[in-house]
């Protein structure tokens, strides 16, 4: 079919070569301007020794690691919150949706001015209920960089991993609680032996859409810390947009991206088995 | 012929047309607004302390700018200590007074909507007696 | 029915519970939002503590500064056509691959393996190869070079492939019987029928244009041509924190999203679960 043919050509130029072209970079040392020479493995060997990509990659799996389930447990409790039988849920569910789908950019310029140390609201509230003695310099801070932005990203995702879950609930028979409240099981056995065994496609689908973004969230580190203070808030697609785009490192910048995308594909498989590949089972494309 | 009108009628109706009609609405009203009042003229009175106004005071006025040292325009008070700038565009400016004699007016700032809008300076300038 | 009477009546008590936990979530999900516009409509020195919570002096001359300082209108254009191009090439090029794929033609599995696959592939681990290939095609600092990734959502397919199976084979026979090429029964019957489709997919290209903010910034190096995410963050990196003026810059970048969000909420959410897999 003609008709099938443009789209699989936009993905071959912008998905597919540059994959294997990507591949083959990793393996030469080229920044742009000078000639394009093929050091074999000695990116890879350099990637292993250098500690900013250790830092990165350990900075991306807290992203995901300490990011994603605290999402996803709030976004439970919000789901079953706003799933209940009360006047004005839709109102609710639209605000607390509505973080997402803004401008990355525009919330991360919000949230640094939050975080300000001299006039920020956070420093100012947890001051005047007297947590604090001393203002915090949260995005200055080695200590408090990472957590500060995790918490922002949180904040962005949240809604989103609420509404799928809410229609992971809303699709469980409602016979199973009448059937069980029969039983005499109480809510507490209803919600562990109902509610989370059926909500588990949602809940991978959540954890996978939670590993991606860590993986390849750019634009919250970018406007708010670019990285820093140190490298403490440096993530993977940072360090590979430096070092192609500032450093001009282009085979190095490669060979990171190699291993991002192994790693991902890794541990997507990962937590698609541990879902017996049922992730999303859920048929949401209605 | 009527079932054009109901046509019109329905699209009317629907809340994305609404929406960007009276955001197109509001633009236009605006950009007929800023047309007959960008003559960048400002207006202004200088008074003393009585509230009497001030001949020929020398008025002092400055684009603020982020950045770089503006030229100042001057202009004098007529015979009832009104006075007037013409083609002035700054979007922000300094405003001030003097006359040999008083003190100098403070030094008040004003923000414009637009460039070149005729503005009437709300309070005026006071100058006080003496050196 | 008793017992589901006695059950509500029982539940009063608890819904004023579970409202005030909600407000208190909504509160923290809209107070940021709040203190961006309280920001940007402060009259005074934005940097005074203790902080005010209503704005004092409010006004809108942080907007006009925006107008005047930067230039915004040109960002505006430039994300605008940015959108336009993709939102019109996702609906063309999506609803033809959806049509092609209800039907059974050689190699069918083998591009249905390269759409899934290509959804496994972040964008994110090709920017240098496509900068790379951007550049060969002579289209960094353009609008169709920024455009061009996302030319096609790859879940859109599906969303109109889904939506074109739903449509009674019977219609579609009887104009292939009448002589109408496949163009045009796209364009004339299989189209109006999928209007839900049609809005997802025009939800989400907006939504991945508007937002999109790493290709942008490796692309384009030509102030004139930058988008208002690229304009924002450049902004920022001038001028910091220092002034309002970022704050009702930041409000006219996510204005449009809101507004489209509150415009159509059911099938913006929708939209987005359907994209939860992002292609």
């Amino acid at each position: 079919m003609e008709y099938d043919l443009p789209v699989p050509c936009v993905f071959a130029v912008y998905r597919i070569i540059p994959m294997f072209w990507n591949l083959l970079l990793s393996f030469k040392k080229w920044n742009f301007l000078s000639a394009n020479i093929w050091v074999g493995l000695k990116n890879y060997n350099m990637m292993i020794k250098d500690p900013v990509f250790w830092e990165s990659f350990r900075n991306t799996v807290i992203y995901f690691a300490a990011g994603s389930p605290t999402a996803i447990i709030f976004a439970i409790l919000m789901a079953l919150l706003v799933n209940q039988n009360i006047r004005g849920r839709n109102t609710y569910r639209s605000i607390i949706f509505l973080p997402y789908p803004l401008t990355t950019v525009a919330i991360g310029i919000i949230w640094k001015w939050l975080y300000n140390e001299k006039v920020g609201l956070i420093n100012y509230v947890l001051r005047s209920l007297g947590i604090i003695d001393k203002n915090i310099p949260f995005l200055d801070s080695f200590n408090w960089a990472l957590p500060s932005v995790i918490i922002t990203s949180i904040w962005q995702v949240v809604g989103f991993f609420m509404i799928i879950i809410l229609t992971g609930l809303q699709s469980i028979p409602e016979q199973l609680y009448e059937a069980a409240e029969l039983d005499g099981a109480s809510p507490r056995k209803r919600f562990y032996y109902i509610t989370l065994p059926l909500l588990k496609p949602s809940i991978f689908l959540c954890f996978i859409i939670g590993i991606i973004n860590s993986f390849t969230m750019f634009d919250l580190v970018y406007v708010m810390t670019n990285g820093g203070p140190g490298h403490s808030t440096e993530i993977l697609v940072s360090y590979i947009y430096k070092n192609a785009f500032t450093f001009s490192r282009i085979g190095y910048a490669a060979a990171i991206t190699v291993f991002l995308f192994l790693f991902l594909l890794f541990i997507t498989s990962i937590v698609n088995k541990f879902s017996g590949e049922e992730a999303g089972g859920v048929n949401y494309y209605e | 012929m009527k079932f054009k009108v109901n046509m019109v009628l329905k699209y009317l109706k629907n809340r994305f047309v609404i929406t960007f009609l009276s955001i197109g609405l509001i633009i236009g009203i605006w950009s007929i607004y800023v047309q007959y009042n960008n003559d960048g003229i400002i207006t202004g009175k200088v008074v003393d302390e009585t509230g009497k106004g001030i001949p020929n005071a020398t008025v002092i006025i400055v684009e603020e700018l982020s950045g770089g040292i503006q030229e100042p325009l001057t202009t004098r008070t007529d015979g009832k200590g009104n006075f007037t700038f013409k083609d002035i565009d700054y979007i922000e400016f300094i405003i001030s007074a003097k006359k040999s004699g008083y003190t100098a007016s403070d030094k008040i700032r004003y923000h414009l909507y637009f460039k070149r809008e005729n503005f009437k300076i709300p309070k005026p300038l006071v100058l006080k007696k003496g050196s | 029915m008793n017992r589901i009477h006695k059950k509500y009546f029982n539940n009063s008590g608890r819904n004023i519970f579970v409202h005030l936990v909600l407000i208190l979530i909504s509160f923290v999900m809209l107070v940021p939002l709040y203190w961006l516009v309280k920001t940007s409509l402060t009259g005074e020195n934005i940097y005074i503590y203790p902080p005010s919570l209503i704005p004092k002096n409010p006004n809108l001359y942080n907007f006009v500064d925006v107008y005047y300082w930067i230039p915004f209108a040109r960002y505006f254009l430039n994300s605008t056509i940015v959108s336009v191009i993709v939102v019109i090439s996702n609906i063309i090029f999506n609803s033809m691959a959806g049509f092609a794929l209800c039907r059974s033609f050689p190699g069918k599995k083998a591009i249905i393996l390269v759409y899934l696959g290509s959804i496994m592939i972040p964008f994110q681990t090709t920017i240098i190869p496509a900068f790379l290939i951007t550049k060969r095609l002579g289209l960094l600092n353009t609008h169709l070079g920024m455009a061009l990734p996302l030319f096609s959502i790859i879940i859109c397919i599906f969303v109109f492939k889904n939506s074109f199976e739903a449509i009674p084979s019977s219609l579609i026979d009887s104009a292939r019987i009448d002589g109408l090429p496949d163009w045009k029964m796209i364009y004339k019957i299989t189209l109006p029928l999928s209007k839900p489709a049609i809005a997802t997919n025009v939800i989400l290209s907006f939504l991945y244009s508007w937002n999109s903010f790493l290709w942008p910034l490796i692309i384009i190096r030509d102030r004139n041509m930058q988008t208002l995410p690229l304009g924002l963050s450049r902004f920022f990196s001038y001028f910091e924190q220092s002034s309002g003026q970022i704050y009702a810059f930041s409000i006219l970048v996510v204005a449009p999203v809101i507004l489209v969000f509150l415009l159509s909420q059911k099938s913006f959410i929708g939209s987005m679960l359907s994209g939860a897999v992002k292609g």
